[in-house]
């Protein structure tokens, strides 16, 4: 009997195409995330992927207006927001909060006046907003997956000297590791996923996708490959359940995925309060 | 035990180095070699510009005038990171929630560049091999915030040691540690000076241990007043003034 | 309050060029603004030459996530009649209107009425709650809306009246013949369903010619379908062997395509025809062509020989 309910709950995943695509590219894309998120949180830029994401908007705005592939262009705008927020927290003396700070209302800014311009896509806007992970198309699938693993790849490729960089800046330095490039490098490999991200969960909740997972994994891990993996499984949980209740509760599925997500996050917490985690 | 000034090849050498942060001067015409074998105690007053000149000799500032060469490279020519260990001063000073074992952090140390990836295998011996260098061997697997700041410490040397370099930098690594741990860690110092032929450049603000570890100081105050062996130092005129008076300037005697 | 302000101002500019107008000699036309594109074209098809009529959706937008910009207030500023839709279609309405204070600007609320003539044809009466706003989706109610204005324009007009109601004569039998024509080429598609990736506005018209809309938005476009509908549809499709999945046009039609991809059909426009494309307004395209359209593509999902 528990095989059988077992079979209706996933059936829909084997019924109906759009699902499919949808559990595969939140899949990679969480991980990607959720990897990505564990940097971020731990350099203190929980709002980095916020503020990419709303300057995506103006991308998305762009794309809708000129009628090209909108992500395609959001990712353009992102990646030059993104050289140019370390470039700012580089010249300026402002922290690196504030460059995000100027850049997401801007870019936002930038949005709303450009979909004014245009006027008749307000309805797609609300998709890029609010996510829209059931009319991802086979092409974004695939693009979707591959940027994923370009962003896992490169991180893996960096990977100490990206950790050496987050946890001892100065040391990182000093050693030789060129931290501007690597900074430069994680806010691109941001933009991309918070672009990638958008489409599964919208602009306004991407980046819950990548701080939540990683706020779980930094709850209970006494290493940074144990934060990683933790963090890799709220992020996969929350997507592929979230979808399942989405379907089952008759929810939107950026809300589940963000709120499960929370909910794991929330456990882990309480876990760690309670020490029950201490042997991790 | 001390070296005559003219011994030992030039691992890093400073030259005529002026520095201001915001116009306001802190190093004034530094030049300074350091060679193999020293054990050189860095001292001077708070401001004296100690960490400055350090971090003027890692490539971490880069001076208004005056050039830098580290083994008989300039700095922009220089890769072999690896030859060189610093431990900063605000080292501990880490997110103690940073999820990061002792392993991990001493693993770190082989990031530098200009070293190849090791094997995996090859990088485990030398990381349990560092930690026993410094006696936290039975650590390898806690997270390093875990640790006391004296222990951390330790990792911290054993990270800036992992790749065996020729000379280890450290910026005021006791501060915060009793005297108990302090001990014990000069005696892991002097043991990697001694058996490893290990040069050590350590900033300190604690004058009453020099006689004690040190075969050279340099002392600090803009300019550098004294640089030469510990001993005559500490028994000339210059080091009584300057614990009278750190703003007295002499004229030094390289 | 600022809104108000600004209003004043534009007022008594109006006024100067008003009075000046009068003193030349010039013979002011009736000033007409509506709301959406469809109230446009009968307020247009009514007055003729002798009216300036405007509207106030900018071509490409969608009526539900519009709202109007300064420059729109200006121009109700000097409307001598103004047509909205009504039925909640224009929810910036009201506060606009209290704020420009100009209580001798008649107004007409064209969804005001849809109840009862709704009840008055034997439908299931919406005694309560929100009704439908799309009433220019039923051609027959349409007239009624023609008449509705001509009474308002000669009232504002009498010297005009003769013209006026053979215009509107003329546009009304127009309106009749579309209804005819969509009776007649929809008499074998009655009890038919049609798959719309687009918000529920058809909903009158499927009722007129016996259809029914299965739509993925409700009665606004702006709350997101769900996988379970998703799903629901896609095997609605399968099941009766849908080739055509109608889009929306003015919504992304990225939804209707993943549905259609599923089952294999392929997806064809539908014009809610509140608004047009600038490229529409370009090609001066009627709001009865484009419902000739959607009859166009209606009939080429539904009758298939």
């Amino acid at each position: 009997m528990g095989n059988m309910s077992f079979l209706t709950l996933i059936d829909p995943f084997i019924r109906y195409g759009f699902l499919q695509r949808a559990l595969l590219a939140g899949l990679f894309i969480a991980v990607a995330c959720a990897v990505l998120g564990v940097f971020l949180v731990l350099r203190g830029e929980s709002m980095i992927g916020h503020g990419l994401a709303h300057t995506a908007f103006a991308g998305v705005a762009l794309g809708l207006l000129l009628d090209m592939f909108p992500l395609g262009i959001a990712l353009a705008v992102a990646i030059m927001a993104a050289l140019l927020i370390s470039r700012i927290k580089e010249g300026s003396g402002l922290s690196g909060d504030t460059g995000i700070a100027i850049f997401s209302s801007v870019g936002f800014a930038l949005g709303i006046v450009i979909a004014s311009l245009a006027r008749g896509f307000n309805v797609d806007l609300f998709a890029y907003l609010f996510g829209e992970i059931l009319a991802i198309s086979p092409l974004e699938v695939w693009l979707s997956v591959s940027l994923a693993l370009v962003v896992l790849m490169t991180i893996f490729l960096f990977y100490s000297r990206l950790v050496y960089m987050t946890f001892d800046r100065e040391s990182a330095r000093a050693s030789g590791i060129r931290v501007d490039r690597l900074d430069a490098l994680l806010t691109v490999l941001t933009a991309v996923t918070v672009v990638l991200g958008m489409k599964v969960v919208g602009i306004i909740l991407v980046s819950a996708l990548v701080v939540l997972p990683a706020a779980a994994g930094l709850q209970v891990a006494s290493n940074f490959k144990k934060a990683l993996m933790f963090a890799v499984l709220n992020a996969t949980m929350s997507v592929g359940l979230g979808l399942l209740l989405s379907y089952h509760l008759d929810i939107p599925a950026s809300g589940a995925v963000v709120l499960l997500s929370f909910l794991f996050f929330g456990i882990l917490f309480v876990l760690r309060k309670a020490r029950i985690f201490r042997s991790f | 035990m001390v070296l005559s000034e003219s011994e030992g090849a030039v691992l890093v050498d400073v030259e005529e180095v002026t520095y201001a942060y915001n116009r306001i001067r802190v190093l004034d015409g530094i030049s300074l070699k350091i060679r193999t074998g020293d054990f050189l105690a860095i001292i001077g007053p708070n401001g004296s510009g100690k960490t400055t000149l350090i971090k003027i000799m890692l490539g971490l500032l880069k001076p208004q005038t005056g050039r830098i060469r580290l083994f008989e490279k300039t700095l922009g020519r220089f890769t072999d990171w690896g030859k060189i260990g610093y431990v900063p001063q605000k080292a501990t000073h880490f997110d103690t929630v940073f999820p990061i074992s002792v392993k991990e952090v001493v693993s770190l140390g082989l990031t530098a560049a200009g070293r190849g990836m090791s094997s995996k295998n090859k990088a485990d011996v030398l990381v349990r091999e560092a930690l026993a260098r410094v006696e936290m061997e039975e650590f390898l697997s806690h997270r390093i915030g875990t640790l006391s700041s004296g222990q951390q410490q330790r990792v911290f040397i054993a990270r800036a040691i992992v790749s065996h370099p020729s000379i280890l930098i450290l910026d005021e690594p006791t501060t915060g540690v009793d005297a108990g741990m302090q001990e014990r860690f000069f005696s892991i110092l002097g043991k990697l000076h001694r058996e490893e032929n290990m040069t050590i450049v350590m900033i300190t603000h604690e004058v009453g241990i020099l006689d004690k570890h040190f075969n050279r100081v340099a002392c600090l105050n803009q300019k550098l007043i004294y640089h030469g062996r510990h001993d005559e130092f500490c028994r000339s005129d210059e080091f009584k003034k300057m614990i009278a008076d750190g703003k007295h300037v002499i004229s030094h005697t390289h | 309050m600022k809104i108000k302000r600004f209003s004043y101002l534009i007022k008594s500019i109006g006024m100067v060029f008003l009075s000046l107008a009068c003193v030349f000699g010039v013979q002011a036309k009736l000033r007409i603004v509506t709301s959406i594109f469809p109230l446009e074209e009968f307020a247009a098809a009514v007055v003729g030459e002798r009216g300036d009529v405007s509207c106030l959706l900018p071509p490409g937008a969608e009526i539900h996530s519009w709202k109007p910009r300064p420059s729109d207030i200006v121009r109700l500023s000097g409307a001598d009649l103004f047509i909205y839709n009504g039925a909640g279609l224009e929810p910036w309405m009201e506060d606009i209107l209290r704020s420009l204070n100009r209580p001798r600007m008649k107004t007409l609320d064209a969804a005001a009425g849809m109840r009862e003539f709704h009840a008055g044809h034997g439908h299931e009466g919406h005694g309560h709650g929100d009704i439908d706003p799309h009433v220019w989706l039923d051609f027959e109610y349409d007239q009624i809306l023609v008449d509705r204005i001509l009474d308002l324009v000669v009232e504002l007009d009498p010297q005009g009246a003769d013209g006026y109601r053979l215009r509107a004569a003329a546009y009304k039998a127009e309106l009749a013949d579309l209804d005819e024509f969509y009776r007649e080429s929809l008499k074998s598609a009655r009890g038919k369903t049609f798959i719309f990736g687009g918000h529920a506005a058809f909903g009158y018209l499927a009722e007129r010619y016996g259809l029914r809309q299965m739509s993925l938005y409700g009665l606004s476009p702006n709350a997101r379908p769900k996988p379970k509908q998703m799903a629901g549809i896609t095997d609605f499709a399968r099941k009766n062997n849908v080739k055509v999945i109608f889009f929306e046009q003015f919504v992304s039609p990225e939804l209707a395509r993943v549905i259609a991809d599923e089952v294999g059909a392929e997806i064809r426009v539908l014009y809610p025809g509140a608004n047009r494309t600038a490229a529409q307004v370009r090609e001066r395209v009627s709001f009865l062509q484009l419902m000739r359209m959607n009859l166009e593509n209606l009939c080429h999902g539904l009758i298939r020989e």
